[in-house]
Formats: C-alpha cells, sequence, structure tokens
C-alpha cells in the first residue's frame, strides 16, 4: 500500500507539471490580453517538432544540457513566431467580439496542424531522453524515472520563474498594471501595446520551451497538441482563467485526482479527470484563483 | 499673441450611433484654471475623454502645447503632458499609495520630471500617512486625491479633473481646494469638470458651460453671475 501511495503521489505530480507547462503561457495571455488562445497547442507542437528536428540534426543521443538549450532554443523560436501573431492577428482582436477571437485563435490552431504536415509529415515520430535522464531512481519500492523527475523540476522552475517575474521585475508589474486595468494604464502613458506584445511573446515562448521539454516523453504526431491543450484548459478553468498560481495548484490537483482515478479504475484512462473538471467547477465555478479586473470603458 | 495650451474648436464626439458633442469649442492659457460646468448627462465626461481619444469616436481639431493631436494615441497624448484624472479614480488596488502614484512618472517619461515626491506630500498633506497604505484600502476621498497625486507626478502641463469632489465629505472637499490652490501656484493649468459651484468657483477663473453636448456659455465667473437665468436652466436638477 505505501509503494500504491508513492505511485500515486509521483505519477499525479507528473500529470501536473507536464501540464502546467502547457497551461503556464495559455493563462498568462488570457489573464492579460483576455484572449483564449487555442493556437496554444498547436505552437506547443510547433516547439516540439523543432526540438524534435534539432535533436536528429545533432545525430540523435544528446546531453541533457544539448536537450535544455535545444528547448531553449524552441522556445526562443516560438515566442518570436509570437511577434508575427500579435502583430498581424491579436491586435485586430482587441476592439471586436470575443467571438471572433475564437475563431481567429481556432483558425491559427489548423494553420500550425497544417504547417507541421507539410513541413514533416504524418509520420510517427519518436526520441529518447537524453542518456542521463534515460534512467530510475528507486525511492523505497517506488521506481522514478529520471525523465519524469527532471520534467517536474522543469514545471516548478518555470511556476517560480513566472511568479518572480511578475512580482519582483519592472516589466511584470506593468504587465500587472494593464491586466488590472489597461485603460488606465494608457491614461498614465503607459504603451499598453508594446506590454501586450511582451505578453504574448513570453506565452509563445512558453508553449515552445514546453514543446521542447516534453519532446521525448511522447510519441510525437500533429494531434499530440490537441490532448495537452485539453488538459491545459482544464486547469487553467479550475485554476481561474488568468491566474498563474491558481493554475500551478489547479494542476497539483487535478494532477493527483487523475493518478488516484488511473489507479482505481485502469481501464478508464482520462475518465477521473473530466468527471473530477466537472465537479470542481459545480463547487467553484469562479475557479480556485480570480482576479479583480476592470473591463476597457 | 502666445497660443492657448490647449485649443479645441469643431470638436464633435459620438458612441456607437449616438451623436454627444456638437461643434466644441474651448481654450485654456498656461498657467489657467478653467471650470467646465453642466448637469448629468450633458457631456463632461465625453469632452475630457475625447481629448485623449479615450472612449467616444471623435472628429475635429485638438490641439496641445501648438501641436495637433490628429491620430495621436491616448498614451502619446498623456506623454505631452495632457493628462486625465477620470471620475471612478481607478486606482490600482493591490500596490501602494506611493506606487500609484509614481505610476503617473510613465508620462513624463522623455520630457524631464519637474516634480519631487517630496513635492506631492507638500501638495496632499493628507496622503502622506498612507504612503504605504494599499491602493485597495482607500476611502473615496482619499482615493481621488491619490488620483490627483498621480496625474500631477506624471508632470501634467494640463491637468483635466472629472468631478474630483464628487460625493466627498465637505472637509475633504475644503481639503481638495486646498491642494488644487498649492498645486497652482506650482504653475499647473487645469481643466476642471464639476457640479459643485462653490469648490469649482475657487479654483478657477474662468468658465465653459455645456448641455447637451453644445457649448452654451464661456466667459469669466462674473459674466456667469451676471445672467443668473444660466444656473436655472443648465444647472438646476
Ligand atoms: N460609454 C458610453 N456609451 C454610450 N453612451 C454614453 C457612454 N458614456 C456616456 N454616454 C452618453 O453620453 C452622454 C454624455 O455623458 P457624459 O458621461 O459625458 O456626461 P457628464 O456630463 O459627464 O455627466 P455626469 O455628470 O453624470 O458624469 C449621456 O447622454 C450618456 O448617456
Ligand atoms: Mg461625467
Amino acid at each position: 500500500m505505501m509503494m500504491d501511495i508513492g505511485l500515486v503521489v509521483f505519477g499525479g505530480l507528473s500529470w501536473a507539471m507536464a501540464t502546467f507547462l502547457v497551461a503556464a503561457g495559455l493563462t498568462l495571455i488570457f489573464g492579460i490580453l483576455h484572449i483564449l488562445n487555442f493556437a496554444h497547442g498547436g505552437f506547443f507542437m510547433v516547439g516540439a517538432y523543432l526540438a524534435w528536428a534539432m535533436i536528429e540534426a545533432l545525430g540523435g543521443g544528446v546531453s541533457i544540457w544539448t536537450y535544455i538549450a535545444v528547448a531553449l532554443v524552441s522556445g526562443a523560436v516560438v515566442g518570436a513566431l509570437g511577434v508575427l501573431v500579435d502583430v498581424t492577428i491579436f491586435r485586430r482582436l482587441r476592439d471586436v467580439e470575443d467571438a471572433y477571437a475564437l475563431i481567429a485563435t481556432y483558425a491559427l490552431l489548423m494553420v500550425c496542424i497544417g504547417a507541421i504536415e507539410l513541413i514533416w509529415g504524418l509520420d510517427f515520430r519518436a526520441i529518447m531522453p537524453p542518456e542521463a535522464l534515460n534512467s530510475a531512481l528507486f525511492i523505497g519500492d517506488l521506481i522514478a524515472p529520471t525523465f519524469t523527475i527532471f520534467i517536474i523540476v522543469c514545471g516548478v522552475v518555470v511556476y517560480v520563474a513566472l511568479e518572480v517575474f511578475m512580482a519582483r521585475t519592472e516589466t511584470g508589474k506593468l504587465v500587472r498594471i494593464v491586466a488590472h486595468d489597461a485603460w488606465m494604464a494608457r491614461l498614465l502613458g503607459l504603451d499598453v501595446t508594446r506590454i501586450y506584445l511582451i505578453t504574448v511573446v513570453i506565452s509563445f515562448a512558453l508553449a515552445g520551451l514546453a514543446g521542447g521539454l516534453l519532446v521525448a516523453n511522447q510519441g510525437l504526431s500533429p494531434e499530440l497538441g490537441g490532448v495537452f491543450l485539453l488538459q491545459a484548459f482544464g486547469v487553467v478553468i479550475v485554476g481561474g482563467m488568468g491566474s498563474i498560481r491558481g493554475a500551478f495548484l489547479a494542476a497539483l490537483l487535478l494532477g493527483q485526482i487523475e493518478s488516484i482515478g488511473g489507479m482505481l479504475f485502469p481501464n478508464y484512462p482520462g475518465i477521473f479527470y473530466l468527471v473530477a473538471l466537472a465537479g470542481l467547477l459545480l463547487i467553484r465555478p469562479q475557479g480556485l484563483l480570480t482576479k479583480g479586473r476592470t473591463e476597457w470603458v | 499673441m502666445t497660443e492657448p495650451l490647449l485649443n479645441v474648436s469643431g470638436l464633435d464626439a459620438w458612441y456607437g450611433g449616438s451623436h454627444i458633442l456638437h461643434s466644441v469649442a474651448l481654450n485654456v492659457d498656461e498657467g489657467e484654471s478653467i471650470a467646465l460646468l453642466g448637469r448629468n448627462g450633458a457631456g463632461k465626461s465625453t469632452l475630457l475623454k475625447a481629448l485623449l481619444d479615450a472612449g467616444p469616436r471623435s472628429s475635429g481639431l485638438i490641439e496641445f502645447g501648438g501641436q495637433s493631436l490628429t491620430g495621436m494615441s491616448t498614451e502619446n497624448r498623456a506623454r505631452a503632458g495632457l493628462m486625465l484624472v477620470p471620475e471612478d479614480r481607478r486606482i490600482y488596488p493591490d500596490i501602494t499609495v506611493t506606487e500609484n502614484i509614481a505610476l503617473g512618472r510613465i508620462a513624463a517619461r522623455g520630457r524631464g520630471a519637474s516634480v519631487s515626491m517630496e513635492d506631492i506630500w507638500q501638495s496632499f498633506p493628507l496622503l502622506e500617512p498612507l504612503k504605504d497604505r494599499g491602493g485597495g484600502q482607500l476611502s473615496g476621498g482619499q482615493q481621488q486625491l491619490v488620483a490627483v497625486a498621480r496625474g500631477v507626478f506624471g508632470c501634467a502641463r494640463l491637468l483635466c479633473l472629472d468631478e474630483p469632489v464628487e460625493g466627498l465629505a465637505p472637509v475633504v472637499v475644503d481639503e481638495m481646494a486646498r491642494d488644487i490652490a498649492r498645486l497652482r501656484k506650482m504653475g499647473l493649468s487645469l481643466l476642471i469638470a464639476e457640479q459643485n459651484l462653490a469648490f469649482v468657483r475657487a479654483c478657477t477663473e474662468r468658465v465653459f458651460l455645456i448641455d447637451s453636448g453644445v457649448i452654451v456659455f464661456s466667459g469669466n465667473w462674473q459674466d456667469f453671475d451676471a445672467d443668473p437665468t444660466l444656473k436655472d436652466r443648465y444647472l438646476a436638477v
């Protein structure tokens, strides 16, 4: 029984941090720009394929540091795509109804999937984790794959980095100001358009980074983005739309629930997550953590 | 003759399909303090927001410091020194009073800061003890003082106040009047939309009266008082 508890907790943490890596950028962009970005999963995929292509080009088996560097480059490239998307699409969505944003970002998701199929084809791809992460730690009776531990550490690092950025840096403070009341921020001379651009770039870079970090765990196919997006949306909604801390807590909570469900009903993967999602939203429809927000006049 | 600091003419403004302002003309000279009077719904806030392109759609001439503002963004108008303190104050609740006031300085970027935080505490003595208080823990009157101080700290060349004493207790109204008198000594120009005649009379030297989006009177307070029907027709509830 001891082993079971350890396994459940570890499995839950693994699910939680993998999902949080995807959810972080999604909740950020929603919290600041109030755009629900369906394309997030698409850019996560672009990051994963980019990382796969770079690792293949480097001859396959890379060291852990190269693996991390590749993920950071994926993040940077996808972040740069964020500039393009903000200037050409998101900027036009600011003064129109929300429905347009849904359609536009959904279309962008289709574009991402189409581009991936065009460039990399439909074949199923897979990549091994780096040598150093291809073993397991034995903690009591628990067998913990080091790659999974790596992903958990990455999730925590990304969370802490985002918290520090928002709370301690000047730009982070301005991002919070704009998220709370963009109209007043403009009256105070703040270049809100620039703050939005920075936010979009960070969000996209997080999507690309998540793709690069998680690539070794997965069989890579153009549909993979959708799976992660569904989990990430659940985490963003339960956490309270736009709250990074909320998404982190929700990921931890839903991860444990998903893990317990997987243990009790191994034949119905994912069902427990959806039931828990529905249940949590019935109890707290506004999400775990919600933020005050003032709308444009 | 020197150019006015703010020169507005033929200004029309719309909210969606409704035409709110009709060919408004208004001017403020450097160092002047002007009252904008009008009853509820007359168009005072619409006019102030139109100056900053921060709400209604508008057309017409707005010149500030000799420069046309046509096509200029809200933030660049603020950076040019045209600052609006909106009627709902909009203090950021999660940061302190000092941090809220410091935000005003963004607007002064590139223009050289002439107002120090020390000047602010001297002009608004009620605020100094509240320095470290969170923006969300202020009374309405305190919020209003912070909102005005924030505009001043942005080194406004023209500070537009939208009903700065609406709903405030008489002692706070008196305090605001004293604070504004101190700001005027510093040479600040003001455009104050108000319905509180006693307050605004003490703070300004000229009057524009607006009704249904049309300027129906402009002149000094003597001229305003000389025609008692103005008050009955345009200000009585
Ligand atoms: N956001 C808006 N959308 C549509 N109409 C508006 C909007 N804001 C104001 N109006 C209309 O414009 C007209 C002028 O309103 P405005 O707020 O400028 O008046 P005001 O003089 O500031 O009044 P008050 O003293 O009540 O603040 C009113 O008829 C009002 O209904
Ligand atoms: Mg008003």
